[in-house]
């Protein structure tokens, strides 16, 4: 085999959102990187929704953002429109999303790449992985050149055993008009990884002009946008709508009648696909008393003519994918520019991975994004970066990177994928997450930044900002919660005339801040702070303040699953040797084998017996190891 | 939705954990155990030490000051510091970390007294803030710090496991049938209410961002809370089909209450519990009657008196009619109505109550007891208890009204025990924090945190953990996705 000639620390494999993330992160840090794509010009391409963002996934952005990551600041740049959801409810579960331009998405996000010291991206397949004594040492292409290095990623998206489905029409294809690769999963189970099978699709693209939008209500971008990332001074792109229709009875109809030549139901989808991405067959067959389903018209970008017809997503052949397209109202003379379709690809079920993303089978390497069996944008990138990070940790000799459940939405994904793996394709919910109220996208910089900053990825000028604004919100909490407010005529007029009842004695502001109809800026209009507050302290303030009982509450359970996650399970511990423990326990624990009596307690089954068996067996194991060569000190 | 999963059913060693240690239902002696950094403050804040009372005699009137010292053993009284009752008069042994069996803090409390009162004593500790033991929790803990030596650590494990399974298998005989469905339902309502929550909050735009806030509150002020106080009740209610019915016989001096006691112990007691050379009055004694444990109590009489120590005797007696589940109120068929009788009915007529008309063997048989009109409310039943006369429809009668009123099926019936009833208490608190936050309009993800927690306390009961049950309920429910 001929071998490339310059040695690096790190190889990434996939330039998606994941790879790109973790090649960024791994070259920042001081690595020497290379990166590989199929094809260079769909780097962090969008294959599915124009969008960034969402529930919980608008968390990851921020935390990715927070850890010096990309993703935030390529969408600021290429952002078409921004809203913020769930308004009504509190700053917990206020996620944000934009629609973006997936061109120049792609070409941001390129050219970050491109100019990145330390970084070099190269058009290849890989084919296979180079072990040697359980340690990666390298990679060979198709064309079998090797490339050597002391960490390797996979980031390979739907690429393994790619099969494109259209009506009964099946195509090797790691997206609709890409190579897929072959030759690497069947090296992977060689090498002893166990595969999986997932499915997931995407609705046609349809063309601008066909489109009747009177047919449709246009769902503007909010006016102020507020930018994604914490770095972002200034949204330059110009904003527009998405459209929103409506399918209805004939559609459904035209569905029902041809489920048979479907590929899903057909009989040729044999993957596993997510509950909360259904095709239309799946709407119709699950949910037949609904009479309508949304369409929405997302534009792909400002320059091209495609719209993403969210919501029409289906595996039907072309002819029944026009009729159905065309019998929504609207879309009646609707061009498909590219047909939907479905996607059967293989993964790697994550329980073979450690908390840092490495597999437990071959030393230096890890996994990243949907190979891992997740689904999303965010989700792969928020892996991506934390493999990148982990890879240039194992290389450097530097402590393994892990936040835990408490400190970020990533961690909760992280956690779930390697103690629980995964079956369907795994997406970010608020729901997933035990102490949603402390994890919000507007302290994702107060959560992280100075973690960033440690490994390397925040810049100094940054960690002084996070550190300042920090005291400041400590001290404007403070003087808030030791200012007395005293009833007068003016007082209780301001008062009564914000909605709320009038004082009858004395009140500290922070009990007139937490009535519901007060914020900061009205209670703060009764005893300004002679310092000039910035609204993202003052978000905050209100915040800590208003919901200060629940966060009281979730910090005290924070306290009860740290004690836990601290109690540390040894590396090599042998849970078949635990005496007292049920066989399908030893066999689900050695498959996982947990860090921490924490992660254990989060395997499937385990009860709380069992887990007081393995804590005195960790002892039994710990005291035999001290108790070697040392005088029994304490015995009873 | 995660919900906490087994992490918190296993507990950790920096809270204090307590439990009655002794077997129950045998011996004469009882020993409710503390173990944990509070079990001193929590002894300190429910014993009387009686030196301390003896202070106060001495006219300072404040209590000798504590903390309790080390490896000392105490004599005093247990007192409910709310209501200044008086639970029972204990030895209690202090033993600082670490020369103790779990190198923790620990205090023992030693009782002459039946079950009852240690369930009591136990209820108060875990009032004050100690946890109920797990099993085998105390020699974990022995293991763990060390206290016990490595060898053993199998032993320690099987332990564990056997406490583990006994009581499992126990608990789970005690939740089988109506409690368990119950709370199984109760918990489905809860599902049911965070399924709509959470699909909100996680997909406001395919469900709509707020829900039906007035069917939510009638689910759980319905399904959940009504349900929950109801069964809060019915520990109350049916506590003594495990605890014992504590019964109480009750009437002026000689009317028989010995005889009758004496009877009934000699056909139906289970254990004898004598109370040796204490200051207590009432002789308790254990019971089988009709299938259910009757713990039965001579009472000292309730007649005035002046006599210092009979006074003591009176107020015990009151204190015991205060806690008891029935009273057996016997009044003399062979002599008149007194104001003695009038007396003691009115201290006891807040009570359920039978009439026992005794010495019917002195009297005709067509007799007809000239009784106040007020009283023929009360279920009377005529008996000699020196023959023995009656005695049987009077056990029928007691099994009836202990049980009757309740319309409870023994072999099935719901009853909660001490642990659930702590779970049950915890979830209602909960659920009802819900609902005043859902009324109050408090944003869903902060009414989520209480449902959550409602849910995880009744799954403590069950030993249920739901841990994807809320997602795949939103995907069952709601179309979710473009």
């Amino acid at each position: 085999m001929d071998v490339y000639k310059k040695k690096y620390d790190i190889i990434v494999v996939g330039a998606g959102h994941a790879g790109c993330e973790a090649a960024l992160a791994a070259a920042r840090m001081g690595c020497c990187v290379l990166l590989f794509a199929i094809d260079l010009d769909k780097v962090a391409s969008m294959p599915c929704s124009p969008s960034i963002g969402g529930m919980a996934k608008g968390q990851l952005v921020k935390e990715i953002d927070a850890l010096g990551g990309e993703m935030a600041k390529i969408t600021d740049k290429t952002a078409i429109q921004y809203r913020t959801l769930n308004t009504k409810k509190g700053p917990a579960v206020h996620s944000s999303r934009t629609q973006n331009d997936k061109i120049r998405y792609h070409m941001a996000m390129k050219a970050v790449i491109e100019k990145q010291p330390n970084l070099d991206l190269k058009q290849a397949m890989v084919e296979r992985l180079v072990v040697e004594d359980g340690r990666i040492v390298g990679v060979e292409d198709q064309t079998g050149f090797g490339y050597q290095a002391d960490a390797v990623v996979l980031a390979t998206g739907t690429f393994l055993s790619g099969l494109v489905h259209i009506g009964f029409n099946s195509f090797k294809a790691g997206r609709a008009g890409e190579f897929a690769s072959y030759g690497l999963p069947s090296h992977l189970k060689d090498l002893g990884f166990k595969l999986g099978r997932m499915k997931t699709g995407t609705p046609p693209r349809l063309k601008k002009s066909s489109v009747d939008f009177n047919a449709f209500t246009a769902h503007g971008a909010e006016e102020q946008p507020v930018p994604f990332s914490f770095f972002t001074e200034k949204i330059t792109l110009p904003q527009i709508p998405s459209f929103i229709g409506h399918t209805n009875k004939k559609s459904h109809k035209i569905i029902q009648e041809n489920l048979k030549r479907s590929a899903l139901y057909g009989g040729i989808i044999k993957g596993i696909s997510a509950r909360y991405c259904p095709s239309f067959e799946d709407k119709i067959v699950r949910f037949p008393d609904k009479e309508r389903h949304q369409v929405i018209l997302e534009p792909e970008g400002l320059d091209t003519h495609e719209i993403y017809a969210s919501g029409l997503g289906n595996s039907m052949p072309m002819e029944i994918q026009i009729q159905f397209v065309r019998s929504v109202k609207g879309l009646e003379s609707a061009e498909i520019m590219r047909p939907a379709y479905a996607i059967e690809y293989d993964y790697v079920n994550p329980v073979q991975l450690k908390p840092t993303l490495e597999t437990k089978l071959i030393s230096g390497l890890f996994m990243a994004g949907q190979i891992n069996g997740t689904s999303g944008y965010e989700e792969a990138a928020a892996q991506g970066i934390w493999s990148g990070i982990n890879a240039a940790c194992k290389v450097q000799k530097r402590q393994p990177f892990i936040l835990d459940r408490s400190q970020a939405y990533m961690a909760v994904m992280v956690d779930d994928l390697v103690t629980r793996g995964t079956r369907e394709p795994y997406r970010m919910f608020t729901s997933r997450a035990e102490y949603r109220l402390m994890l919000r996208e507007d302290n994702a910089d107060i959560r992280l930044m100075e973690i960033g900053h440690e490994i390397g990825l925040i810049n100094h000028d940054a960690l002084m900002d996070v550190q300042e604004r920090k005291k400041q919100i400590s001290d404007e909490i403070k003087r808030i919660k030791s200012t007395v407010i005293k009833p007068g005529k003016e007082i209780n007029d301001y008062l009564v005339h914000q909605g709320t009842t009038p004082l009858k004695s004395g009140m500290y502001l922070d009990q007139l801040l937490k009535r519901a109809e007060l914020n900061y800026s009205a209670v703060d209009a009764l005893a300004k702070n002679p310092d000039n507050i910035s609204s993202k302290v003052a978000r905050q303030v209100e915040t800590e303040i208003k919901y200060e009982g629940y966060i009281h509450r979730q910090l005290k359970e924070i306290e009860k699953f740290k004690n836990m996650e601290r109690m540390k399970i040894p590396d090599n511990f042998d849970f078949n040797r635990v005496h007292g423990l049920s066989n399908e326990l030893k066999e689900k624990l050695s498959a996982v084998m947990p860090s921490s009596l924490g992660q254990a307690s989060r395997i499937d089954g385990i009860t709380p017996a069992g887990l007081s068996v393995i804590m005195v067996a960790i002892k039994a194991a710990e005291r035999q190891t001290s108790e070697i060569g040392s005088r029994p000190s304490n015995g009873p | 939705m995660v919900l906490k999963p087994a992490i918190h059913v296993i507990k950790m060693e920096y809270d204090t954990i307590a439990a009655i240690a002794t077997p129950t239902g045998s011996g004469g002696i009882g020993i409710i155990k503390i173990s944990g950094k509070d079990a001193f403050s929590i002894a300190e804040k429910i014993f009387q030490s009686s030196h301390a009372s003896w202070g106060k005699d001495r006219s300072d009137g404040d209590a000798i000051s504590f903390p309790l010292k080390s490896h000392r053993l105490y004599h005093g009284h247990i007192v409910n510091p709310e209501t200044g009752t008086v639970l029972d008069e204990v030895l209690l042994s202090a033993m600082k970390a670490r020369r103790t069996y779990t190198r923790e803090d620990v205090i023992e409390i030693n009782t002459h007294s039946g079950y009852i009162v240690m369930a009591s004593i136990l209820d108060l500790v875990l009032q004050k803030g100690a946890r109920l033991a797990d099993p085998g929790e105390f020699t974990k803990r022995a293991y763990l710090s060390g206290r016990i030596d490595l060898t053993q650590a199998e032993a320690v494990i099987d332990i564990i496991n056997s406490r583990t399974e006994k009581s499992l298998e126990i608990a789970i005989s005690q939740i089988k049938g109506g409690l368990k469905n119950r709370i199984e339902s109760t918990r489905n309502s809860l599902i049911d209410i965070l399924t709509q929550v959470e699909a909100a909050i996680d997909f406001p735009e395919d469900v709509g961002d707020v829900i039906d806030v007035e069917s939510v509150i009638q689910i759980l002020d319905k399904a959940v809370i009504d349900e929950l106080s109801g069964l809060v009740a019915q520990y109350e209610n049916t506590h003594f089909l495990r605890d014992g019915l504590k019964m109480i016989v009750v009437g002026r001096p000689n009317v028989g209450k010995s005889s009758l006691m004496n009877r009934l112990i000699q056909d139906d007691r289970v254990i004898v519990t004598p109370i040796p050379g204490t200051t207590r009055d009432l002789i308790e004694e254990t019971l089988n009657i009709r299938g259910i444990p009757v713990i039965l109590a001579d009472s000292a009489g309730l007649h005035e008196t002046k006599d210092p120590v009979e006074v003591i005797g009176i107020e015990k007696t009151k204190e015991y009619i205060h806690a008891s589940d029935l009273i057996l109120f016997m009044i003399d068929a062979s002599n008149p109505f007194t104001r003695e009788d009038q007396i003691i009915y009115q201290t006891i007529d807040e009570k359920r109550l039978i009439l026992v008309i005794n010495k019917i063997d002195l009297v005709e048989d067509d007799f007809k007891p000239e009784i106040p009109e007020a009283w023929d409310k009360v279920p009377s039943i005529k008996i000699s208890a020196l023959y023995g006369n009656g005695l049987s429809s009077l056990k029928d009668l007691i099994a009836k009204l202990s049980i009757g009123d309740h319309h409870l099926d023994v072999q099935n019936t719901i009853s909660p025990n001490l642990r659930h009833k702590i779970a049950l208490e915890k979830s209602l608190e909960f659920a009802v924090s819900a609902g005043e936050e859902i009324r109050k309009g408090t944003s869903f993800e902060l009414v989520a945190i209480d449902i959550k927690e409602t849910l995880d306390s009744l799954g403590e009961i069950i030993g249920a953990v739901a841990k994807e049950d809320v997602i795949d309920q939103i995907f069952n429910r709601f179309c979710i996705g473009k």
